[in-house]
Parts: structure tokens; C-alpha cells; sequence
């Protein structure tokens, strides 16, 4: 599975790189079809499961708790990087507060330091094709809950159906929900930092 | 970013609506990993092509590649170990309720 999700992003990148004369036009659009017709079967896939009512009422609060977790973990890890690679806890801070949306952390982020919206960037693009190693190990050695972390904000769209085919019904719901709670962070938590 | 959020939903509570009413035909759970494995395959490569043709990306991947790296693996190991650290501090506490109220209940059969 691995591979193959290699060889579709390689490919991606091969024919991006040496077929497209820059970022195509209308590519945006395909992405969101692209994801739109992901969710649509994580959807049904959901629908599936006749006790999902009963779930959602059962993880209740966890499933806040848990994108809490998430973004405290990843500032926190950007921190303990930043004091290796001599970052400013500030600077540190800001690569992290990305929580994997890539668009969107570099974003804000480039007006206050190109470099950093460059890593910020980068690293979050790493997340995002780490994340979709990660997420079937962590689920397969740690625990499923454990694996809606990796992703970080993407839980709720690219890595959904990773995470759906790695864990179940009811980490998919709790993974959504952290995706939708870390995106809703974002634009929140970033300039919130640079404000220090 | 609301009207995409509503979006997603949307859509994924369409699935939701109509495997429930039975509207989805069988075929469609039949073949369900393959379309759902070609559907990812496709945003993988769009998304590919997505990061292949801006150049500039490319050119700062081998730049700041490392730190990228590095800094990705902090963020994924760290929000890994605390939802870890409070699923086990959770089912701890879950269980010493679920003892304690057991033990009650033995109490009260004993009296």
C-alpha cells in the first residue's frame, strides 16, 4: 500500500515537474473533486456502521480533548527542535502551529519571516506524506486513537481515508472532528504567536 | 475555510444518508476498496503534480529539506506521546471508577 501511494505522489511529481510549465491552472478544482469524492465513501463507509449514534455519544468530550492533545504535542515538539537547531522558541513555535495545513500556516506566516514560511511550508508537506506511514503503524503499535495525531488538521480531508482504512468507525469520526478543531486553530494559534 | 468545512460535511453526510436508507446499491460495497483506493491514488497525484510543478518548492525542498524533516518527526512524535499519555491517564481513570463501583456493588450484595 506503501508503495503504491509512493509511486502516485512520484508520479505526480514527476509529471508536475517535467509535463507542466508551472502550477496548472484549474488544479485546486481537482483536488477538492478529489477529496470530495474521498469523503463521499468515508461517508457511506460511516453509514455502514449501524452503532455510530451510540459511539459519538460515548466518546463525547474526548473527542475535544484529543485535537487539544494534538496541537499541544506539536508546538511542543517544534519547541524541543527549535533549541536543537538554534530557533528562537518564538520562530520554533510558529513551524509548529501549522498543525499539518501546509496553505495555510505559510501563508501567515511569510509576511514575518520567508525562511520561516518556507520550513513551515515544508514541513508540513512532510507531515502530511510522513503522516501516511505513520498512520497505519502508530495504529498497528500504539493504538488507534493514537493514530488521528500524526496528521494533525489534514485528519479531516487528505488523511481521513488513511486513517479510515488503518483504525474504524469511531477514530474516523474522532479524526474528523480533531481535523475540523486543529483547521478551526490555525488562523487562530499562528498569528497569536507572532504577536508575542 | 467555513464553506469548505460545510462543504466536506456535506458531502460526507450525504454518504452517511444514503448507505443508511439502503439507497447505495450493492455493487457500489462490493467494489467499495478499489474505488475508494483509485479515489486516493487520484488526489495523491494530483497532488503531486500539485507540488512537482511549483518550481520553487521544489528548489527549497532540497534547502531546508532536513530541517523540514526533522522538525515534522518532533511535531508527529510529540502529538503522538500526549494523545497517548491521556488515552492511558483516561482508561486509567475509567477503570479505578469502573473498580470503584464494583467494589460498591460487592459491598452491597456482602451487606
Amino acid at each position: 500500500m506503501t508503495i503504491l501511494v509512493f509511486i502516485a505522489v512520484t508520479l505526480g511529481i514527476l509529471c508536475g515537474m517535467f509535463f507542466c510549465g508551472g502550477v496548472p491552472e484549474h488544479i485546486d478544482v481537482a483536488m477538492d473533486l478529489g477529496l470530495c469524492l474521498l469523503l463521499f465513501f468515508v461517508g457511506i463507509d460511516i453509514g455502514r456502521n449501524k452503532n455510530i449514534g451510540r459511539q459519538i455519544r460515548r466518546i463525547g468530550g474526548v473527542a475535544i480533548v484529543i485535537p487539544f492533545m494534538v496541537a499541544v504535542g506539536s508546538i511542543v515538539g517544534s519547541l524541543i527542535f527549535g533549541l536543537i537547531f538554534k530557533y528562537s522558541p518564538k520562530d520554533a513555535a510558529l513551524i509548529g502551529a501549522g498543525f499539518g495545513w501546509y496553505s495555510l500556516s505559510a501563508v501567515i506566516i511569510a509576511p514575518y519571516s520567508a525562511e520561516l514560511a518556507a520550513i513551515a511550508f515544508l514541513s508540513n508537506v512532510t507531515r502530511e506524506m510522513l503522516s501516511v506511514i505513520m498512520i497505519p503503524v502508530v495504529a498497528k503499535f500504539i493504538g488507534k486513537t493514537e493514530a488521528v495525531a500524526p496528521s494533525g488538521a489534514s485528519a479531516m480531508d487528505t488523511m481521513l481515508p488513511f486513517i479510515s482504512k488503518a483504525t474504524d468507525a469511531e477514530t474516523t469520526i474522532i479524526a474528523f472532528v480533531s481535523g475540523v478543531l486543529l483547521s478551526l486553530a490555525v488562523p487562530v494559534v499562528v498569528p497569536f504567536i507572532m504577536g508575542l | 475555510m467555513i464553506l469548505k468545512i460545510l462543504l466536506y460535511v456535506g458531502i460526507m453526510g450525504l454518504g452517511v444518508v444514503l448507505s443508511r436508507s439502503g439507497k447505495v446499491h450493492d455493487i457500489v460495497y462490493k467494489w467499495f476498496s478499489w474505488i475508494q483506493l483509485l479515489a486516493l491514488f487520484f488526489l495523491l497525484f494530483i497532488m503531486g503534480v500539485n507540488l512537482g510543478s511549483n518550481k520553487k518548492v521544489m528548489k527549497e525542498f532540497g534547502t531546508l529539506g532536513l530541517h523540514s524533516v526533522v522538525v515534522s518527526l518532533f511535531t508527529i512524535g510529540f502529538s503522538v506521546l500526549f494523545v497517548f499519555i491521556f488515552r492511558k491517564t483516561y482508561d486509567f481513570i475509567k477503570n479505578k471508577n469502573a473498580t470503584k463501583k464494583l467494589n460498591l456493588a460487592n459491598e452491597e450484595e456482602k451487606r
